[in-house]
């Protein structure tokens, strides 16, 4: 990735930014829209980004860390986007939560059973918003402790707790499922 | 607790902040603890729910937005975006520029032509724009290169290859008519008193807008008709009471079997009409009007998507100026997708072949497909 950042920095090579385009937009889209609800408003935010990110282009190497820059400039354009798109009323508390993670098991596995889909499918879904964002933002976007740290501007040890939690809540929550499953060793 | 420890390494080892050391500690403990093997694969499989249900849609979306990422790339183009966004993007301001674009229709029109199609005029020195009136009827394109052409009314039409419109003077004034073979972009002046017709093939068109594409190719066996911007309403020659009235964005496109090949230039007699089929369909622009497929040859540009090989091979039979013959029948089922741009021949089959795998062979004035 470095790599497409210098050609782009200084050649202005429009396919070095369309690969890296490719690279990020689907996770920033996925960020963008925990925040936002509609589809097109998330769209417009990340290419309004990418649009600021090519005017800036002759001094990239500037930006330490792309992944951390990008996801923070979606964030801030988001909450933007929310505070324009709600004139009058400003924005609460409950606005700021991204509210909007889905997370579920990949349909292709197979589970034992339906049920015991749908029980750990349940059990994902009462993690709380903050849980999902991070589990999400590390496992799937590959973001590190540190990066994820940056960007939603919390301590690392904060992001370990919050992914510990999260696997924790889920274990408790499955405990049982796994009693009447016979999953447990007989001890 | 010995669990607690465990999930914690998980978590870790999730967040790929996993130590050697740590890694041999978790190996260990999920020996003595094997359900929790099960857990950790469990997780493994949680993913983001998908924001499209198909892994070939989130490519689209994406290609979807890089086209409207890239064309506001270049700042000369970015004048040419913002005028051509406001007839139809999302509502905003939609109701103020539908007047100013009815009195000035030629206006934007030469100027979205100026923008998109500078490459027509400024580059191209051959490509003048020809008058037509009735005393010279009928135009024609055999060449590759679209042709401009101004009707007296000021309605600005452009011919694609291989098609030939005829102006019509019409003798009690009441109507402005054209008959057109092959294909066309109109953009029309507005004029109320003396509405617009376009006869092709066994339909009529009539414009109670501006600008619209149509395609009726004789050989093809059917007419599309694409709205840019306005309004039409399409008639069925001889059903006055089938008609449709199409909306910006919507394609209609009319199947005609027939009993016999019709070898002149008129409308075809209806009761020889066997079937006719419509079909209304919503399209998604990815962009503004140069990038919808039906008017990308505007700019130059052959842009298909998902079509058929056999049917692609008539747009590069015309394209080229080659004839394409299909030695495996098989072949012509193949769905492809791409854009060319200014590709010769020999690219473009280079380019068709990185997707579906075949064979060419080129003889002069034929190109032969294989497997």
């Amino acid at each position: 990735m470095q790599q497409l950042i210098l050609r782009i920095q200084t050649e202005d090579d429009q396919q070095a930014f369309r690969k890296l385009y490719q690279l990020l937009f689907i996770k920033l889209y996925q960020f963008a829209l925990s925040y936002l609800k509609k589809k097109e408003s998330a769209e417009e935010v990340v290419n309004d980004v990418f649009l600021r990110l090519w005017e800036k282009r002759h001094t990239l190497s500037d930006i330490k860390n792309i992944n951390v820059y990008l996801y923070v400039a979606v964030k801030n354009a988001s909450l933007n986007h929310l505070r324009q798109s709600r004139r009058s009323a400003p924005l609460t508390l409950d606005d700021l939560e991204m509210k909007h993670i889905r997370l579920r098991i990949n349909p292709e596995v197979g589970l034992v059973t339906k049920e015991l889909r749908l029980k750990v499918q349940e059990a994902i879904e009462k993690l709380p918003t903050r849980c999902k964002l991070i589990f999400k933002l590390v496992k799937e976007d590959g973001l590190s402790y540190k990066e994820v740290a940056s960007i939603l501007d919390i301590s690392v040890k904060t992001v370990d707790t919050q992914l510990y939690l999260a696997l924790k809540k889920l274990s408790v929550s499955l405990l049982p499922v796994w009693k009447e499953y016979g999953i447990l060793s007989k001890k | 607790m010995e669990t607690n420890r465990l999930i914690h390494l998980l978590a870790k080892k999730i967040g790929k902040n996993i130590s050697v050391e740590e890694e041999e500690e978790l190996r260990r403990l999920l020996k003595s603890k094997p359900e929790f093997t099960f857990f950790s694969a469990l997780l493994d499989t949680v993913e983001s729910e998908k924001q499209t249900h198909h892994p070939v849609k989130d490519d689209d979306l994406v290609a979807d937005n890089w086209d409207l990422l890239s064309s506001n790339l270049d700042t000369d183009k970015r004048e040419l975006s913002e005028i051509t966004i406001y007839p139809w993007h999302r509502n905003k301001g939609h109701q103020k520029w539908r007047i100013i674009w009815q009195r000035a229709a030629v206006w934007i029109s030469i100027l979205l032509f100026a923008g998109s199609g500078f490459w027509l005029i400024s580059d191209n020195k051959k490509s003048e724009t020809e008058l037509v009136s009735s005393a010279k009827p009928i135009t024609r394109t055999t060449n590759t290169i679209p042709k401009r052409f101004v009707l007296p009314d000021g309605s600005v039409v452009w011919l694609n290859s291989k098609s030939s419109i005829r102006y019509v003077e019409n003798n009690t004034g009441d109507k402005r008519e054209v008959y057109l073979q092959g294909e066309a972009y109109f953009d029309v002046v507005h004029d109320a008193g003396h509405p617009f017709i376009v006869h092709a093939g066994n339909v009529d068109i009539q414009v109670l807008g501006t600008a619209f594409n149509v395609q009726a190719y004789k050989n093809e066996g059917k007419v599309e008709t694409t709205l840019i911007n306005g309004k039409i309403k399409v008639q069925i020659a001889g059903n006055p009471d089938k008609s449709f009235v199409l909306t910006p964005n919507e394609k209609l496109t009319i199947q005609m079997d027939v009993a016999q090949v019709i070898k002149k230039i008129t409308r075809i007699q209806p009761d020889r009409i066997k079937t006719v089929k419509f079909k209304v369909e919503e399209l998604k622009p990815p962009v503004v009007t140069q990038k919808l497929p039906e008017v990308a040859w505007l700019k130059d540009k052959l842009v298909f998507q998902n079509e058929r090989f056999d049917e692609l091979t008539k747009r590069l039979e015309r394209r080229f100026g080659v004839t394409i013959v299909f030695k495996d029948a098989t072949l012509k089922n193949e769905r492809l997708n791409g854009i060319f741009k200014n590709e010769n021949i020999q690219k473009a089959l280079k380019i068709l072949q990185m997707t579906t795998p075949f064979k060419y062979e080129i003889k002069g004035d034929t190109v032969y497909l294989s497997r």
